[in-house]
């Protein structure tokens, strides 16, 4: 028996040897949110995105960015203005003063720079050249001019690792601007959609999605996108609802990390979205 | 044999930095090549599928920790891609006259099988098998099998 055993473990080495690699790396699937992981993890993406980063700075030497640096946060200074004029304009004057809503321009924005992409249809993550030392903290979100790109996962001394809204694993409270309509923001692969829409809330083509006040880890009214046209379930009674962002994230390079946490008591509870790895 | 270890370990350096710094550039939307199957695909057809299967791994887990995403997935993935690429290993003929299609054909395969995998271990969710084959797998690979003529022609040279 053992010798037959041993007879056809040295005839399919391969299949053997294979499997057992496959079962090691499905068995760091669960490890993912383990801090022994996160520490080998950042040892390892530290030491790479110094890398990265030279490349970059190479191929923007020649550049002259600080004044588009300049720009672009005055653009995205005046996209959060404008969001929060377009709620001042939906809401009525009296409640807006019994609410007080804070001034969302004046949220701290820290200037950051892309230095490298996963592309992928379903992790999607991006690397930017600002960390714990810049104040970066897990769980800020990332916008551009044109709205919201995704929200700081992984912080590392130098970098971090950026969540976009296109990874299946990122889950945002959204509203629809319009009618205030609330609903959960997700990712398949290919679009992003507010799931499970009852088919009596009336939405348009071109609706403004924004986070929502019900949000934990965003804070209220950045832009996120347009509504698309509703797709109806089978039963008809609930329907997904397509959102185009207004963010292009195959060509976002610079975008900037606004130094603010919705709640940071929430931070430490690790809710929802942050531990769906 | 150390200076061949050293030689492809540093090309493996520079395929990776420039699939998670160049690659970007000329993906077209989520299609995009991947560089490091390339180097597998060509180890794997010189060493045979056993360490073909293990340098998929270890791509696969140098992968993971520094591109930011799932550990795990990317490991899972290059360890099959590996153990395929591996499969088309001839001892008689290793790797240096083997045909242009068949090459184009092994890069393809391998790259759909490593597309396939790393999606599917990724997804938080259960996704549509026909949005994750066709456009996120099969695209991707006819990418990669393109950018792969040049490397094929200049190698044959």
């Amino acid at each position: 028996m053992r010798k037959y055993l041993k007879k056809i473990l040295e005839e399919r080495r391969q299949y053997f040897v294979l499997v057992v690699l496959l079962f090691i790396s499905l068995a760091f699937l669960p490890l993912n949110k383990g801090e022994k992981l996160r520490n080998i993890k950042r040892y390892a993406f530290g030491t790479f995105a110094y890398l990265t980063y030279l490349e970059n700075q190479i191929a923007e030497f020649f550049t002259n960015t600080k004044e588009i640096e300049r720009l672009q946060k005055q653009n995205a200074h005046l996209m959060l203005e404008n969001n929060l004029l377009r709620e001042y304009a939906l809401e009525n004057r009296e409640l807006r003063k019994m609410l007080s809503f804070q001034d969302s321009s004046a949220y701290p924005l820290l200037p950051a720079k892309v230095i490298s992409k996963l592309i992928s249809s379903i992790q999607g993550n991006l690397i930017i050249d600002r960390g714990e030392n810049d104040g970066v903290k897990t769980g800020m979100p990332v916008i551009t001019p044109e709205g919201l790109v995704g929200l700081v996962v992984e912080t590392f001394s130098e970098f971090s690792i950026v969540r976009t809204l296109q990874n299946s694993n990122f889950k945002l409270a959204v509203e629809i601007q319009r009618n205030r309509f609330a609903g959960i923001l997700g990712w398949d692969g290919i679009n992003l959609f507010i799931k499970n829409v009852p088919t009596s809330v009336i939405v348009k083509e071109g609706d403004r999605v924004i986070t929502s006040d019900i949000g934990t880890l965003l804070p209220p009214q950045i832009s996120v996108g347009v509504t698309m046209k509703p797709e109806k379930t089978v039963s008809g009674l609930l329907g997904n609802i397509f959102v185009k962002p207004f963010v292009d994230f195959s060509s976002v390079k610079n975008l900037f990390v606004v130094k603010v946490l919705q709640n940071p008591k929430l931070n430490d509870v690790k809710l929802n979205l942050l531990s769906g790895e | 044999m150390r200076k061949n270890i050293l030689i492809t370990t540093l090309i493996f350096f520079a395929l990776l930095s420039a699939q998670l710094y160049i690659v970007p550039f000329i993906s077209i939307g989520f299609i995009s090549p991947n560089l490091l199957i390339l180097l597998l695909v060509f180890i794997a057809l010189k060493v045979g599928q056993i360490r073909g299967t293990l340098i998929g791994f270890l791509i696969g887990l140098i992968f993971d920790f520094v591109s930011g995403g799932v550990v795990g997935s990317g490991m899972f993935a290059y360890t099959i891609s590996g153990f395929t690429a591996g499969y088309f290993f001839d001892e008689n003929n290793i790797g240096e006259d083997i045909s242009f299609t068949k090459l184009l054909g092994i890069i393809f395969l391998v790259s759909l099988v490593n597309n396939f995998f790393y999606t599917i271990l990724g997804a938080s969710e259960v996704m549509n098998m026909s949005i994750i084959f066709f456009e996120q797998s099969l695209f991707s690979a006819i990418y990669t099998a393109l950018i792969s003529i040049p490397l094929i022609v200049l190698r044959r040279r």
